[in-house]
């Protein structure tokens, strides 16, 4: 079936590019060139598969049929990639071909700046037939066309690149080298607020999928020429772009070094989102926890360039990635810097409490209720024993099942067609909640612990929470065995874990370990801006980020009456 | 060098400071106060002495051969023969009183809170994460430290804050009872606590600034000696004398009379996280050491392979080396904290020291 149907599709494109070879034919005896002896046909046959890559080495040569032979046989079966051919206008015995990808190209600008200038619409009758054959690459090139970047390329492998671009190719008789001119336009999302990271103050915009919008949104936020950003392609297949964007003199030239040299190494069919970079690159690829961040908010991303982190934009998302990441960074959001410093201070403590809870108010709550009940005190533990009396299930089973349950409604809640989101969170957490507590299945105790441990890892950024999630069953399972002290194995083996993590060469818990005191007014809290003077010394060299002594004072002697 | 990394000088503290109140913290004051009474806070200021002597012997000998552990220096002091020879008795010595640490630490844990569950359960639990760390290396144990110091230091001022309401301070009277002697002997334990500042030897080449070693010593004694004199002069406020020299953990019996408003109540909860975790990251760190000396002495490049093995024959002899607790806790208290432990301590550093000066071995900085 299969086989048939590509045979169709294959038969019917077969078809329009015999037309199109007919008309070539056709027009091949006025052509005086002597390629016209050529015989199309005996070509070698061309295989643009991605396993066969032969093309690559082949060169445009002075034959706009032959170029075209071999540009039609590379795209061949590629329905979107228009040829479109037509005589110069200025020398009748020109022939022109305008080679680009349909739905990539802004058809306006097509129009209006490429294919009217060529044919001769805007040109003055005097100046026609005065173009001798071997200027009219220079004359397009300098006269013609109004576009804005024009590029000359002979190496069909490169040409084929810029065409699936978007970039519109203009070829010529008698030239090897083809004119790139760039009028891309096709449809993008729109620039809107983040739904990852919310905040109540600061800016709303976030990056979307296309990488020069990106790069553009950072470019508006840090308006200096030390912001660079260069691109590399990474994707045997895809054909990526990516982009490092760092800031000279900020960011540690070796880090800068050490991003683009891992990321070199990928050899990868495809790129569809950075976490494959991200898996690829990362310093402990065996780790829970996040070594490279992310984000899609451009505030964010700018601030920790200026702290001297690389980012790596990638083509096709709107998640941009930072290196090297620090734990820190996952109780931190963005609108802690633009609050005021009490509150964000406040806050930022606050999600240190809930990321302990997080990850282990059930596992307490279970090897308290299991092992040591007598830590617990006397009314309190009277009154969960009191419910516990009617639980069919030990401890254990009835947490980790409530946990369990929580993880499908979050999965749900999730995956759920917008729409039924919000009905499936009623049901699953309010009535499902209400109902086994009412049958008698789970303790009221255990379903505000385990609601309270989710909630809480709502609060700090995702990526962090992610980390937690998979490691909480570990510690509920250790305390399940072994009670306290294997929670407290547990949370110190995920310190000493964390302790050994490096991202990009820094300690994953810097600056608490190792432990740099001035530092320090970035991390649990926020200190205010006049007093964090200097940059985190291991991330940057350049130290200096403000002047020292701005703190605001009063007007001296203007004490009023 | 085995291990080519720099530790600033507020990592040491913090390593030596974990190394001296470590597990002792809890256990150590138990013998002082069995001997010296209400007069335990005394004990501490003469042990005090002895802690500085001994960073003295040490730091004074690691200068004079810098960049050398100490197992190097008495290769090249006695020669490769006895040099080795004396670097197995002090490598079996750490190993030892390892062992020993690695029963008291979890023994404890075990009768007081997990009664049901075999003791080698937790030894092995323990060994798996001082062996993770240990082989993860010494950079990873100083960040270890840098986050749990702190927060044993915290944990254990917020514990004498709450208890202050229980404290009966005329519990602390009658001073010097019984003579100076009793507190000489109750000063011995915290002396070989505050003894094993010798890390300081072990650690010497590692620091980025090494003529910064004596200063850092003393830093981490006097930091050590307030932490013993606030649990020595809390807990017997607390508890008494007569209640003091009966238990083996004071400060785990004083945190189980702490009630606030009967909110704030059975607290012992702390004190076992604090001790586990920091007496897991001082046997983390003497794990290491032990590693790393048996590779010096014996020519290995790299010390990592041996760490999995003395995890193993730590678990082993912390089992077979006591038939109980009760052996365990008198021989810490009064082999450890008496001739055998200082005899490691600060007789043979003083004499080592004495050695190298008259043969005039090594480098001397004055001259």
């Amino acid at each position: 079936m299969i086989r048939i149907r590509r045979f169709r599709i294959k038969h019917s494109k077969i078809n329009r590019d015999s037309e199109r070879t007919v008309s070539e034919e056709t027009f091949l005896p006025d052509n005086k060139s002597q390629i016209g002896k050529e015989e199309p046909d005996s070509l070698p046959p061309i295989d643009s598969s991605v396993t066969n890559p032969e093309w690559r080495e082949l060169h445009l040569s002075g034959s706009l049929i032959k170029n075209l032979r071999i540009l039609k046989a590379i795209f061949l079966n590629c329905s979107d990639v228009v040829f479109h051919e037509f005589t110069f206008p200025q020398n009748e015995g020109t022939r022109l071909a305008v080679v680009y990808v349909d739905g990539m190209t802004d058809s306006t600008k097509l129009g209006e700046q490429v294919i009217c200038p060529l044919n001769g619409l805007a040109l003055d009758e005097d100046i026609k037939s005065k173009i001798p054959d071997e200027k009219t690459l220079e004359y397009i090139k300098n006269s013609v066309l109004c576009t804005g970047e024009i590029a000359e390329i002979n190496t069909i492998e490169i040409i084929v690149n810029m065409i699936l671009s978007g970039e519109t190719a203009i070829l010529l008789d008698g030239a090897d080298k083809a004119l790139f001119t760039d009028i891309r336009g096709y449809p993008k999302r729109n620039i809107e607020e983040s739904n990852i990271d919310r905040l109540i103050r600061g800016p709303r915009e976030s990056f979307i999928e296309d990488l020069r919008t990106n790069t553009s949104l950072l470019r508006r936020k840090i308006k200096n020429p030390a912001l660079k950003i260069e691109m590399l392609k990474i994707g045997r297949v895809t054909n990526t772009d990516v982009a490092v964007v760092y800031v000279e003199g900020i960011t540690n030239p070796k880090i800068v070094a050490e991003v683009k040299r891992r990321i070199g190494r990928i050899d990868i069919d495809g790129i569809l989102e950075g976490g494959y970079i991200e898996e690829l690159i990362e310093d402990n690829p065996l780790s829970p926890f996040c070594t490279i961040n992310h984000s899609d908010r451009v505030d964010k991303i700018a601030a920790l360039l200026l702290e001297g982190r690389a980012a790596i934009i990638v083509d096709g998302t709107p998640f941009v990635m930072t290196a090297p990441a620090l734990f820190i960074e996952s109780i931190h959001n963005p609108e802690d810097y633009y609050q005021r410093f009490f509150f964000s201070s406040m806050v930022r403590i606050l999600r240190t409490f809930t990321f302990f809870i997080s990850i282990s108010a059930s596992s307490l709550f279970l090897s308290l209720l299991t092992y040591h009940p007598e830590l617990l005190q006397t009314s309190l533990l009277l009154s969960i024993a009191a419910q516990r009396e009617a639980v069919p299930f030990p401890s254990f089973i009835e947490i980790f099942i409530m946990e369990v349950v929580f993880e499908i409604l979050r999965e749900a809640g999730l995956r759920m067609p917008m729409p039924l989101g919000q009905a499936v969170s009623i049901v699953g957490s309010i009535v499902l909640g209400d109902a086994a507590v009412r049958a008698g299945l789970v303790t009221p105790a255990t379903v505000i612990v385990v609601a309270t441990a989710a909630i809480a890892s709502f609060t700090y950024c995702y990526p962090g929470s992610i980390a937690i999630r998979p490691i909480r069953f570990g510690l509920l399972i250790l305390s399940g065995f072994i009670g306290l002290p294997g929670l407290i194995f547990g949370m110190l083996l995920i310190l000493i874990h964390m302790a050994n993590l490096r991202s990009f060469g820094i300690p994953f818990l810097y600056p608490i370990a190792p432990l740099s005191l001035d530092e320090l007014k970035d991390t649990f809290i926020r200190a205010p801006w006049w007093s964090m003077d200097k940059r985190p010394h291991l991330l940057t060299r350049n130290l200096f980020r403000q002047a020292p002594g701005q703190q605001p004072q009063p007007p001296q002697g203007a004490t009023g009456g | 060098m085995l291990d080519i990394v720099k530790l600033d000088g507020r990592q040491v503290t913090y390593m030596l400071i974990i190394n001296l109140i470590g597990e002792g913290l809890l256990f150590a004051p138990a013998a002082s106060f069995l001997f010296a009474g209400q007069d335990a806070w005394i004990s501490n200021i003469v042990a005090l002495i002895g802690g500085l002597a001994s960073a003295f012997f040490w730091v004074s000998l690691s200068r004079r051969f810098p960049g050398k552990t100490s197992f190097e220096i008495f290769e090249i002091l006695f020669g490769r023969f006895f040099g080795k020879i004396i670097g197995f008795y002090f490598a079996w010595g750490w190993f030892n009183f390892t062992c020993d640490t690695l029963r008291e630490v979890f023994s404890l844990l075990s009768s007081s809170f997990m009664s049901r569950t075999p003791l080698i359960v937790f030894l092995i639990m323990g060994v798996i994460l001082t062996t993770y760390a240990a082989y993860s290396g010494l950079e990873n144990i100083a960040r270890i430290t840098q986050i749990i110091l702190p927060l044993t230091f915290g944990a254990l001022i917020v514990l004498f804050v709450l208890s202050t309401p229980k404290m009966e301070f005329s519990n602390l009277l009658p001073v010097l009872e019984r003579g100076f002697l009793p507190v000489f002997k109750g000063s011995l334990a915290p002396m070989f606590w505050f003894c094993q500042v010798i890390e300081i030897s072990i650690l010497l080449p590692f620091l980025n600034r090494p003529e910064k070693a004596l200063g850092i010593s003393i830093k981490a004694i006097a930091f050590s000696f307030l932490g013993y004199e606030l649990v020595a002069l809390g807990i017997m406020a607390v508890l008494g004398p007569a209640l003091c020299s009966v238990t083996y953990a004071p400060a785990l019996y004083s945190s189980r009379i702490i009630s606030l408003g009967n909110v704030v109540e059975r607290m012992e909860i702390f004190i076992m996280i604090i001790w586990i975790a920091s007496g897991i990251v001082k046997i983390a760190m003497y794990q290491w050491t032990i590693a790393l000396g048996s590779a010096q002495m014996l020519g290995l490049k790299n010390y990592r392979p041996l760490v999995v093995p003395i995890g193993i024959l730590l678990v082993s002899f912390s089992v077979l080396l006591h038939p109980n607790i009760v052996h365990l806790f008198d021989f810490m208290n009064f082999v450890w904290g008496g001739p055998y432990g200082l005899l490691y301590l600060l007789i043979w550093p003083f004499l080592f020291l004495l050695y190298a000066v008259v043969l005039g071995k090594g480098n001397d900085q004055k001259a």
